[in-house]
């Protein structure tokens, strides 16, 4: 394979994994494949990923194999045309070895959780984002959509949770119009987990995933590394356990929506408070057969405590540097150039 | 023999920040009062603020373990300088006792960021005992949001002028402990660290006031 090939024997072996696990990706789950093989779910398919079953497509095998060959032969350099680019491992893992610091990722310090209740699920989320110890958005959205009947609450790099929530969604789009009926959980379930678990924990996505379908109403977890739960009530991020501990002690079976709703917000507030990386606003959304409501900023419990009655004004002296403006090259008359238009 | 774990640090960081204002007649010196560790909580009412004299009042932010060590021994020296020369120490003599007692213990320092107030003088300093004599300060995990905005507040004088100009605002009292309650409301605001509640001391000519002030609790 051109990319492998170039590595040579005395070389560090994490570039050796990203490019295996590109291809990898690339033979399992790319959308538009180049050798003509069937696009990748089709509706006896997904009846497959419908019950959960390890699903590989029948051409996968001999697609990779085509592909090996067909890289083999070309040049060394060959671009992959799908899948994530890894072209610059190797230069930032030298770039690491000579000490130069690698940039950090916004994560956000979480806390999510979700419930079923009696006509539904119940999503809850703070609205915290934070770099380090700096808050970096005071009110974020963490309660993704994902079908019009499912949505899904994200912890993790903000980046990470927001791009594969965002593919997904549009995976389970083009699969709404191929079969003309309504996205199933356990497929937006199974598309994640495909995806994460391909990415070996690299994607760091720690999911919610809830909604009412077909079958009734569903509540996942999804682990950065594919694993999933399925589950009556879920908590998740950095303010999980903080979450857990109210569901623990008052969670039942049969809840009503506003005692459902009461308990969700109640455990993102235990995850406000108590975690430092949850912080601010508490977000709610109530999915029901064939209606949803998201309700965004449903409770604000921390406000600022002191405005002072002062005005804090900046002094306009220091922002006036020059009030002449010098151009830096003459100004260049433009000349009709006839009527070349008008022909 | 068990080899000792590589990566064993000696140090916690429990974050919260320190804030002193020096006026001509009065000092104010405030901090907020969690103390944490990583995500965690460990309480919302903590003072960082220490009395050490009847005019130098310490709030220290850092590891909270070293800055009690360093409580207890300057405590402990300020007694026996009570008993030696019959009075209360001055607060630029405790500033120096302060660098002193950081510097001695250069190369296994205490993690203590601390500002020293008094009547009319604020100190700041390092973890190891580097110390200037400014008009205001401000030290800790929120500092870096809060010193651009006390700079923007108070202009001070270089230290560098000849002759020395006092480098103490030119505020009231009143208007120094609300510049103080905006700069820890907005602190709070973006610092994970700083939060819970905000305490400040008074120093004055009518002695020493206590003031407390919620904050934000996420």
């Amino acid at each position: 394979m051109g990319l492998l090939g170039s590595v040579g024997p005395h070389q560090d072996e994490r570039p050796r994994l990203y490019h295996y696990l590109s291809d990898k990706f690339f033979s399992l789950s790319l959308p538009h494949k180049p050798c003509g093989t069937p696009p990748p779910i089709s509706s006896f398919q997904s009846d497959l990923l419908l019950r959960g079953s390890t699903f590989r497509h029948p051409n996968a095998y001999q697609f990779n194999f085509k592909l090996k060959e067909k890289k083999m032969s070309q040049a060394a350099i060959d671009v992959p045309k799908g899948g994530f680019s890894f072209d610059l491992c190797r230069r930032n893992d030298m770039l690491a070895k000579k000490g130069v610091q690698q940039p950090s990722y916004r994560k956000t310090g979480t806390t999510i959780v979700g419930l079923i209740f009696q006509d539904g699920v119940i999503l809850g989320a703070d609205t915290r984002a934070t770099e380090g110890p700096i808050v970096c958005d005071k009110n974020c959205e963490k309660i993704h959509y994902m079908a019009p009947n499912i949505y899904c609450c994200g912890a993790g790099t903000a980046a990470d949770t927001e791009a594969v929530t965002d593919m997904v969604s549009s995976q389970l789009q083009l699969h709404r119009y191929h079969t003309g009926r309504e996205s199933r959980v356990v497929t937006a379930l199974t598309l994640l987990k495909k995806h994460l678990f391909s990415y070996q924990g690299h994607v760091s996505a720690a999911l919610v995933l809830g909604g009412v379908d077909v079958t009734g109403p569903h509540l996942h977890t999804i682990y950065p590394h594919g694993s999933t739960d399925t589950l009556p009530f879920a908590t998740m991020g950095s303010g999980s356990l903080a979450a857990m501990a109210i569901f623990e002690s008052k969670y039942k079976e049969g809840l009503t929506r506003d005692e459902g709703i009461k308990l969700v917000t109640e455990a993102i507030c235990s995850g406000i408070f108590n975690d430092l990386g949850s912080g601010s606003n508490v977000d709610v959304c109530v999915i029901t057969k064939g209606h949803k409501e998201y309700l965004r900023n449903h409770l604000s419990p921390t406000p600022r405590t002191y405005v002072s009655a002062k005005d804090y004004t900046f002094s306009k002296k220091t922002e006036v540097l020059l009030t002449k403006i010098i151009p830096l090259t003459e100004k260049v008359e433009v000349i009709e150039a006839g009527d070349a238009m008008e022909e | 023999m068990t080899k000792q774990h590589a990566n064993w640090s000696p140090y916690d960081n429990n974050g919260g920040s320190c804030v002193a204002i020096a006026g001509a007649n009065y000092c104010v010196i405030a901090a907020d009062t969690r103390m944490s560790t990583g995500y965690s909580i460990l309480t919302r009412d903590y003072s960082k603020i220490c009395k050490l004299a009847d005019k130098a009042v310490l709030a220290s932010s850092g590891f909270q373990a070293d800055v009690k060590a360093l409580q207890k021994h300057l405590a402990a020296k300020h007694l026996i300088y009570q008993h030696q020369h019959n009075k209360q120490m001055s607060c630029p003599a405790m500033a120096q006792l302060l660098s002193n007692t950081l510097y001695y213990k250069r190369f296994f320092p205490y993690y203590a960021f601390n500002v020293l107030g008094g009547k009319g003088c604020v100190f700041t300093y390092d973890a190891v005992g580097s110390y200037e004599r400014v008009g205001y300060s401000s030290q800790g995990s929120g500092s870096t949001l809060i010193i651009p905005f006390l700079d923007n507040q108070l202009k001070s004088p270089s230290p560098l002028l000849l002759p020395a100009v006092d480098a103490v605002t030119p505020l009231s009292e009143a208007e120094a402990i609300d510049l103080v309650k905006t700069v820890f409301a907005s602190a709070t605001e973006r610092d994970i660290y700083t939060g819970d509640r905000l305490e400040i001391v008074v120093l004055n000519a009518d002695g020493t006031r206590y003031e407390y002030m919620e904050l934000r609790k996420d």
